[in-house]
């Protein structure tokens, strides 16, 4: 049972949408997420986790006859995102959601997640549907064929890329039409290398058209 | 002497049947040389359609149907004499594939003009327990209000999709009803022959191509009744 993230930095921080949509701000240099267990806002510097564990080890190695004071921060720095306490991020970005047609109650929501480490997805709930789960869409011979996933890898630094004709995450028995200009709101749940669950409040804006542009 | 014995046990001289095969040699290259030299066949050798889609016409699929509209009134393919007819497969839980073939083929519609009248678009759902009533309807008329939603069980389904060749499958995970099925498009001439298939990537201005081409192309002949026609 997920008991919330206080444990570890990694879902109460740094994770946020890389393009700000409505209840998201951009301040500064800052990017503002909402996290869901508290409600609370959280302010994340996004310069602070630009710097990867691999520039620190970097760093390290080079360090050797003149030990400075900024090196010895960066060692520092090096080991605290080695210790569960300072994790790797994960980015949510390109989120959006099809608007619904009068008579459907049902919607694809698309995005791209990026890890810095290997994480899962494990589980994506909601408030405006009954029901979201993970589908995988393929296309061959004239066939559209509908696959449901469990859970979802993410290899580490390698996007993995929910848009149409692929992977999407299905909401169904919706509670209110989609209605295009809107914003809402899901939230993923992952595992992270660890085995420590974390999750992620999403913005997602509602568009009515597909990729194509048509309609 | 042995081959003449032979001959004899059929009852056939091996004169007669040398005259036979000559005969009907002749006769076939006659007929190749009717159908296809230049300034002989040509004017019976029907032009092949510059489609985007795939013709089918002589792949003998579709044939008559009748099917229940959303609303449960029975619509068969008799009462769209005189027009072109595109029958497509989906469900109204489809996230993607079938809202952009129903805003193809609406738009496809609008850019045929006065000729859209002649069009009249039958989306067929492959989820008989979820696409039912009104909304079933409703979703269908939203991306043009001259489509036609139809439904049917899986007895009366079944033989139809297999008419087109098209394949559906719904399998139920967890309650979670999930749904494979064709995604091309089957266009019907004004005399109810299936004449061509729409791949799913084809724009709305090829589909409208198709649907003119198809509106004013002649009637189809098998190649067995062109052949001789004149």
């Amino acid at each position: 049972v997920w008991r919330g993230s206080n444990s570890s930095l990694w879902g109460a921080v740094p994770i946020c949408r890389d393009r700000p949509f409505g209840s998201l701000d951009r301040h500064d240099n800052a990017t503002i997420c909402r996290t869901p267990e508290t409600g609370e806002r959280t302010i994340i510097n996004p310069d602070i986790h630009r710097q990867s564990p691999g520039d620190l080890d970097d760093a390290h190695g080079r360090e050797q006859a003149h030990v400075k004071y900024s090196w010895m921060i960066a060692g520092l720095c090096m080991l605290l995102a080695r210790s569960p306490l300072l994790a790797a991020e994960l980015r949510v970005s390109n989120a959006w959601v099809r608007a619904t047609v009068a008579g459907q109650n049902s919607a694809a929501a698309y995005m791209t997640l990026k890890s810095d480490e290997e994480a899962e997805l494990v589980e994506v709930t909601t408030d405006i549907a009954g029901r979201a789960s993970i589908h995988e869409m393929s296309m061959r011979d004239g066939m559209m064929r509908m696959r449901r996933l469990d859970r979802v890898k993410l290899s580490a630094s390698r996007p993995f890329v929910l848009s149409e004709g692929g992977y999407h995450i299905m909401l169904e028995e919706l509670r209110a039409p989609l209605v295009a200009g809107r914003v809402v709101h899901l939230t993923l749940r992952f595992l992270d290398a660890r085995r420590a669950r974390h999750s992620i409040y999403v913005a997602l804006p509602v568009h009515a058209e597909n990729a194509r542009g048509e309609r | 002497v042995q081959w003449r014995s032979v001959t004899n046990v059929m009852g056939i001289s091996w004169n007669s049947l040398a005259v036979a095969v000559a005969v009907l040699g002749a006769l076939v290259l006659g007929l190749v040389a009717y159908r296809y030299l230049p300034g002989v066949g040509r004017a019976l050798a029907p032009s092949p359609l510059s489609l985007h889609g795939t013709d089918v016409s002589d792949q003998d699929l579709g044939g008559p149907f009748s099917l229940a509209e959303a609303s449960g009134r029975t619509i068969s393919l008799k009462e769209f004499e005189g027009k072109a007819v595109i029958v497509t497969f989906g469900y109204t839980h489809c996230p993607e594939a079938c809202p952009t073939t129903l805003a193809r083929l609406a738009k496809a519609r609008r850019l045929l003009g006065s000729e859209g009248r002649n069009l009249q678009v039958l989306f067929v759902s492959v989820d008989y327990k979820r696409d039912a009533g009104e909304p079933f309807g409703t979703f269908v008329r939203t991306f043009d209000p001259s489509f036609l939603a139809l439904r049917g069980d899986d007895a009366e389904l079944r033989p139809f999709a297999n008419s087109f060749r098209a394949q559906y499958r719904v399998m139920e995970i967890e309650g979670e009803p999930l749904v494979d099925h064709t995604v091309d498009s089957y266009l019907i001439d004004a005399s109810g022959h299936v004449r061509v298939r729409l791949p799913y990537q084809l724009s709305a201005a090829d589909i409208a191509d198709d649907v003119r081409i198809i509106l004013s192309a002649p009637a189809y002949c098998s190649p067995w009744t062109s052949f001789f026609r004149r």
